[in-house]
């Protein structure tokens, strides 16, 4: 007996969850008004409802459908090594300035195949660096922290 | 006539100023290099440049992203020919008798065929383009907020028949992007919605976030561990040896003049584009062509659809300038462009804007004979671009985009902003849900939700009054025509999955 559980019912329970609550959510916090005077509510409202029935129309397709060959595969490393690269940026720049985290960001994201060793990283790290810095802050001129509290 | 070449020369001069060339060769340059590149696609390309639009005028801004535009068009047949891996979607069709030329020691003709059938095709797109849009433009002045409604509609539901694999697939996305473009104050309350309190979100989510974070960081995280190897092949690439033969020449005149015609076609149409008329014209070609060479090498194979992509990339810009409604995902950013610059997109800016609008034209011109000579003496660098491993490449596309995003705003919330739609979109790409049409329905949101409104308010709730005119009948008409249409393909593709399955489990049941 085959699950009924495959990426297609799963997709199709994502939306009907978000379709429900993003009515509700608009229903209880923003006035509907009326048609003849729509409120703020009224199309985020219609908007998630008809959302919520294409969910139930893909839910009953994929139910339909039998479990397709799933292809592909989650890409783990580089999904956490890539945003996890952006968080860091996202963090350490405000402390830092621009260069020491546009470094870290490119070092921590080329673990993602580890394709380099680790000198290579470094030096790809430091060009982009250069490359950032010299390309926005020096030619288009945007006024940015490079080091904090040095340049 | 005589409007049209006073238009012209108008546009001429507009393109003409300095500045402006100088940012429709940046365009066009960078549009070719990243069409080569595989892996960063005519949308992620865009993306990425998108921020620097926020630092010039408008007319250079559009004139900049266009080139980008079609410059990748050109760029990715290259990689299709020479490496059999399409370099944008658009060029898949050059794969097919692109790359059995370049295996019979002929990629330099077939380079140089290419770039004379987009020309060719580019042309003929610009040439509908300046025909049609003052024509549209001057009958959709006329237009009031039910038939705006009515043609968003008819765009989005055929973006997400025709485009997508599956009809109710694109329609949820592009729900869920139209939902993503209410985030924000509420134009005529003032209403915060969906903020959650987020001050980063007060003036809606920014289309370049969102750009960035579902094209760029998705297409990263996707394309580090699927990249293809280039497997190379030195080829000559000397001028002599690029020149076709007279048969050759003469094989190729009508696949172009019939790819130009379709492409300028499907280019118009709201959710085809490109890669479909290069289809389309691919396949007329076999049934037209009296070869047995079709997928060995034919010409016609290659110089058809290459004119037709072309074609379809410039008109379309004709309903997104001329009504305000893009056809494609990219067309959605180059409105968000002009939105951001605080144009009002539609009608108006073809008759109060001309020089806006017949600069950008007339800017096409001079991008498309940059890329010729781009193209033709040229190849041989991007051919080297080629060489560029993708793991030096992706902690620098990486860099562009957080940089990109971090200058435009000068505030690090946006580059979290980026991080959510990055793992939106990868989500969304491993759950099989194109992020093309959310991108749509995010741009035409916000205006479908006062076109929606105002006709209510207009008609005291009566809801006839969205099929009150002739057009808007015809647009939800043909709107639900093609609902049927798609539920009928879905049909008919479930049966033949089921018939399949039957037969391999009844197959493996022998076994």
């Amino acid at each position: 007996m085959r699950s009924i559980w495959s990426k297609d019912v799963a997709t199709a329970v994502l939306i009907i969850v978000l379709g429900v609550a993003v009515l509700l959510y608009a229903q209880g916090h923003y006035k509907f008004g009326s048609f003849r005077s729509p409120g703020p509510g009224l199309f985020p409202v219609l908007v998630s409802g008809v959302l919520a029935v294409v969910g139930v129309g893909l839910l009953i397709q994929a139910l339909m459908q039998g479990t397709a060959p799933e292809d592909v595969r989650f890409a783990w490393r580089p999904f956490i090594l890539i945003l996890g690269a952006i968080a860091v940026f996202a963090v350490t720049y405000p402390v830092t300035g621009v260069a020491p985290s546009v470094f870290l960001m490119v070092i921590i994201s080329s673990y993602s195949d580890n394709k380099l060793p680790l000198k290579n990283k470094v030096l790809l790290a430091s060009i982009v660096t250069v490359i950032a810095v010299v390309l926005f802050t020096m030619i288009l001129g945007v006024r940015l922290p490079v080091i904090a509290g040095v340049w | 006539m005589s409007t049209i070449l006073d238009n012209a020369m108008l546009g001429l001069g507009v393109a003409f100023q300095p500045y402006n060339l100088a940012f429709c060769f940046l365009g066009v340059f960078l549009g070719t290099i990243l069409g080569v590149i595989p892996g960063i696609g005519v949308l992620v390309s865009i993306s990425l440049l998108f921020p620097i639009t926020f630092h010039v005028e408008p007319v250079a801004a559009l004139v900049l992203l266009a080139g980008i535009y079609y410059g990748t068009t050109y760029g990715g047949s290259t990689s299709a020919i020479l490496l059999n891996v399409p370099g944008t979607p658009s060029s898949a069709v050059a794969c097919l008798d692109g790359h059995p030329m370049a295996q019979k020691g002929r990629a330099a003709t077939a380079l140089f065929m290419t770039t004379v059938a987009s020309f060719f095709g580019g042309s003929v797109g610009i040439i509908m383009l300046m025909g049609f849009s003052p024509v549209i433009a001057a009958s959709a002045v006329q237009f009031g907020s039910a038939e705006y409604f009515a043609l968003m509609v008819l765009g989005l539901i055929a973006a997400s028949t025709i485009a997508s694999g599956s009809m109710l697939k694109g329609i949820a996305m592009v729900l869920i992007g139209i939902l993503m473009g209410l985030v924000g104050s509420d134009v005529y309350t003032g209403t915060l919605r969906f903020t959650f309190g987020q001050m980063a979100l007060f003036e809606g989510i920014s289309i370049i976030a969102l750009a960035m974070g579902i094209f760029g960081v998705t297409e990263v995280i996707h394309s580090v561990l699927n990249i293809k190897k280039a497997g190379e092949a030195n080829h000559d690439l000397s001028f002599r040896a690029m020149l076709p033969t007279r048969q050759e020449m003469r094989d190729s005149w009508m696949p172009m003049i019939r790819g130009s015609m379709i492409g300028s076609f499907f280019g118009a149409l709201p959710g085809t584009g490109g890669l479909i008329a290069a289809y389309m014209s691919y396949a007329t070609e076999k049934r037209v062509g009296k070869t047995e060479t079709f997928g060995k090498g034919a010409i016609q194979g290659v110089t058809g659809p290459e004119s037709a992509n072309n074609a379809a990339d410039q008109t379309a810009f004709i309903p997104t300038l001329t009504l305000g409604i893009p056809g494609s995902p990219t067309m959605a950013i180059i409105l968000g462009v002009l939105i951001i610059h605080g144009i009002e997109p539609g009608p108006m800016v073809v008759v109060n804007q001309p020089d806006l609008f017949w600069g950008l034209v007339m800017s096409f011109w001079v991008g498309n004979l940059m890329l010729l000579i781009l193209n033709i003496p040229m190849v041989g660098l991007w051919v080297r671009l080629l060489r560029i491993p993708f793991h030096l490449m992706y902690p620098a596309i990486l860099m562009f985009i957080v940089m990109g995003v971090l200058t435009t705003y000068n505030d690090e919330i946006q580059v979290w902003v980026v991080l959510i739609c990055g793992a939106f979109g990868y989500l969304l790409r491993y759950l099989g849900m194109q992020a093309a049409p959310l991108i749509l329905g995010f741009v035409l949101g916000p205006m479908m939700e006062e076109h929606f409104r105002r006709t209510l308010l207009l008609n005291g709730g009566d809801f006839t009054a969205f099929a009150g005119s002739a057009i808007s009948q015809v647009c939800l008409g043909v709107s639900a025509l093609l609902l049927v249409y798609g539920l009928f393909v879905t049909y008919r593709t479930r049966l033949r999955t089921v018939q399949a399955q039957r037969s391999v489990s009844s197959r493996n049941s022998q076994v």
